[in-house]
């Protein structure tokens, strides 16, 4: 019961993240490199955007193993970024995803992935898209 | 005076300078020697016009690093190879002239300071803007804003473009008109004689294609032709070379795909393609701070975007430029390449809607090409191969070697700067250049792209140090053990910076000519 409602306050999160909200700060449709203008945006983008996230999140649990799970991630993500939501987004604060993003990059706390360099942070949360 | 090498027979003529080579610092010492009571001979190997056997003197074998053949990285006739460069001007910054500890043999005899009058001598003649390469100066000049990074590791550098200056036919009425300077042509130095002492080159001999040959003497000589000839003309009269330095730490300047940015379309990245400002044209680029570099202990680099020009902007300069200098009723010596220039961005302006692809997407990508600096060292060198060239010269042989600090400051520079892309909430970075060093060595291995490669930039093979156990020349270019061999090229640079050489071999040949009037 627990997890599918962590099910859906990730789905939620997710959406809203390829939606457009906060994009810049995930950095996502920079590297999906193909986010068409709001008004010629479709489904099928989004689609593309989530296509996107989860394959980094693969390349980033296939390079650190030891977080191959959701018991991990949220932990550490948690630690960083505060409670993620379980219902909607409710509670969720961008503005300290965000901040841990920045603080991410000013620590050199990044990783590469196919080149890539995403802060550790925003890597962590396309992770939880797969586990 | 123009004189044709291969109509004078066995004769030997007398002057107070012989340069050899007129190239960019052949032509520059000559003519800051211009009107002057000195007389002055220049000797250079080619004609007017590019000539296949001539430039085939220029062929040499390639052993270590892959590297361009070396008949094609440069030329042989009057103007050298300002007859194809592209233009690209900046000053070494002040700490590349300083010693730096965690770049070995690092380390100028003279500071950016000293040179500084001479590269405001040398903007005049590659006909550039004003000496100041202040990035928000020229960003506020351009009206184009320079990145909104955060302040951070990353900073804008620019350089100035000159139009370009081609030296063999931009100058070459004021030395045919010169009183007191002879230029021959088709004058292949092979010999350089010294004193019985070994200290005092009393004549050079020159041959021609065509089987002739005759002597020069002179004062003083001076050596400009280029990194790859000067060390080769040393090496095969056994000159300088009495500590094995001449033709090691050869240098070039690393040139790779380096990685990717995708940044918002609405950003302004003019600034960063091309920007036609007052008389010049500046490009900006992103680079480290001097304290990150002393931090990482790397190598300076600079990151320039590689995105075509909008048409618009660069074309409207070079049309108001080119209308300019034909309203003053005199057909411009580069009206070729300006055209050429031209007709190919209107082709441009057809091809493409603008930078990058389509413009309905909210993100562009912007390759990102580094031009990186090369530390010194001694095992990369120029020898002498086994094969002679059509004069019976015994041809160059280049060994290349890139080492671990260049691969790491490179890759390392692309991680910081796409970190600091991060930390500014501008967009992202892919970086190309390998995290590995092992895979500069694997071309399959190696990212999209051509593999890195050198920017015909040939540097550090006759180095500059006070101390002769050090270096091939002292600090004012005197080859050690000689009293009146001078050297005038990118072949004395003891550190290459990643800036493009040409504004330092301008500024350095003037300065030896002052020396050269100060010896009376």
């Amino acid at each position: 019961m627990e997890m599918k409602r962590f099910d859906q306050g990730r789905r939620t999160l997710l959406q809203y993240a390829s939606w457009g909200l906060s994009l810049a700060a995930l950095g996502l449709p920079a590297i999906a490199g193909a986010l068409p203008t709001a008004a010629a945006r479709t489904p099928a983008d989004i689609d593309a955007l989530l296509s996107s996230m989860k394959a980094i999140g693969q390349e980033y649990l296939a390079r650190y193993p030891g977080e191959n799970s959701r018991r991990a991630l949220l932990g550490l993500l948690e630690a960083q970024i505060g409670p993620l939501p379980d219902r909607g987004l409710q509670g969720f604060s961008w503005d300290a995803l965000k901040a841990s993003i920045k603080s991410d990059f000013e620590a050199d706390n990044v990783v590469f992935l196919n080149g890539w360099t995403f802060a550790r942070t925003e890597a962590r949360l396309y992770a939880l898209a797969v586990v | 005076m123009f004189l044709d090498a291969r109509k004078i027979e066995n004769k030997t003529d007398t002057y107070n300078i012989c340069i050899v080579g007129a190239g960019a610092a052949g032509i520059t010492v000559a003519k800051a020697l211009k009107d002057s009571s000195l007389s002055v001979c220049m000797l250079e190997s080619g004609g007017f016009d590019p000539d296949p056997e001539t430039q085939s003197l220029y062929q040499g074998d390639i052993i270590g690093f892959p590297y361009y053949p070396l008949d094609t990285a440069r030329l042989r006739y009057f103007g050298g190879t300002t007859a194809q460069w592209g233009g690209c001007c900046w000053p070494l910054e002040a700490n590349e002239f300083e010693k730096r500890d965690w770049v070995p043999h690092s380390g100028w005899p003279l500071s950016r300071e000293e040179l500084d009058p001479y590269y405001i001598k040398a903007h005049e003649i590659c006909e550039l803007g004003a000496f100041n390469y202040d990035a928000q100066y020229w960003s506020e000049k351009a009206d184009h804003p320079m990145l909104p990074l955060e302040a951070g590791r990353v900073v804008t550098k620019i350089y100035q473009n000159s139009p370009p200056t081609r030296f063999g036919t931009r100058y070459r009425e004021d030395i045919e008109k010169a009183q007191n300077i002879t230029t021959i042509l088709y004058a292949n130095v092979t010999d350089i004689e010294l004193d019985t002492l070994n200290q005092t080159v009393e004549k050079i001999t020159v041959k021609t294609l065509s089987g002739n040959s005759f002597d020069v003497k002179a004062d003083t000589f001076v050596l400009a032709a280029g990194g790859l000839e000067n060390p080769r003309l040393l090496l095969l009269n056994d000159i300088g070379n009495q500590n094995d330095l001449v033709g090691r730490f050869f240098m070039e300047h690393i040139g790779l795909p380096a990685s990717k940015l995708v940044l918002p379309r609405k950003i302004d990245i003019n600034f960063y393609i091309r920007a036609p400002v007052e008389n010049t044209e500046i490009r900006a680029g992103l680079a480290l701070r001097n304290d990150v570099l002393e931090q990482e202990r790397i190598l300076n680099s600079w990151s320039g975007f590689t995105l075509k020009r909008t048409p618009n902007i660069s074309l409207q300069y070079r049309w108001r430029t080119l209308k300019s200098e034909l309203s003053k009723g005199e057909i411009p010596d580069h009206l070729g390449s300006q055209v050429k220039t031209i007709l190919s961005e209107l082709r441009e302006i057809y091809a493409d809607k603008w930078n990058s692809g389509d413009s309905d997407n909210e993100w562009v990508t912007i390759p990102v090409h580094s031009h990186a600096e090369q530390s010194p060292n001694p095992m990369s060198r120029v020898t002498l191969g086994d094969e002679l060239d059509a004069l019976g010269q015994r041809r160059t042989k280049l060994d290349w070697r890139i080492t671990d600090l260049e691969r790491r400051s490179i890759r390392r520079t692309q991680e910081i700067i796409a970190a600091e892309i991060g930390k500014s909430n501008l967009g992202r970075a892919q970086i190309l250049a390998p995290e590995e060093p092992d895979v500069w060595d694997d071309p399959k291995r190696l990212p999209e792209g051509t593999p890195p490669n050198g920017s015909w930039h040939h540097m550090g093979t006759t180095r500059m140090h006070t101390d002769p156990k050090l270096g091939v020349v002292d600090e004012n270019c005197r080859v050690h053990g000689t009293k009146n061999l001078y050297i005038a090229s990118s072949s004395v640079f003891p550190t290459c910076g990643f800036e493009n050489p040409t504004l330092t071999i301008i500024a350095m040949a003037y300065r030896m000519a002052d020396h050269i009037r100060s010896l009376g």
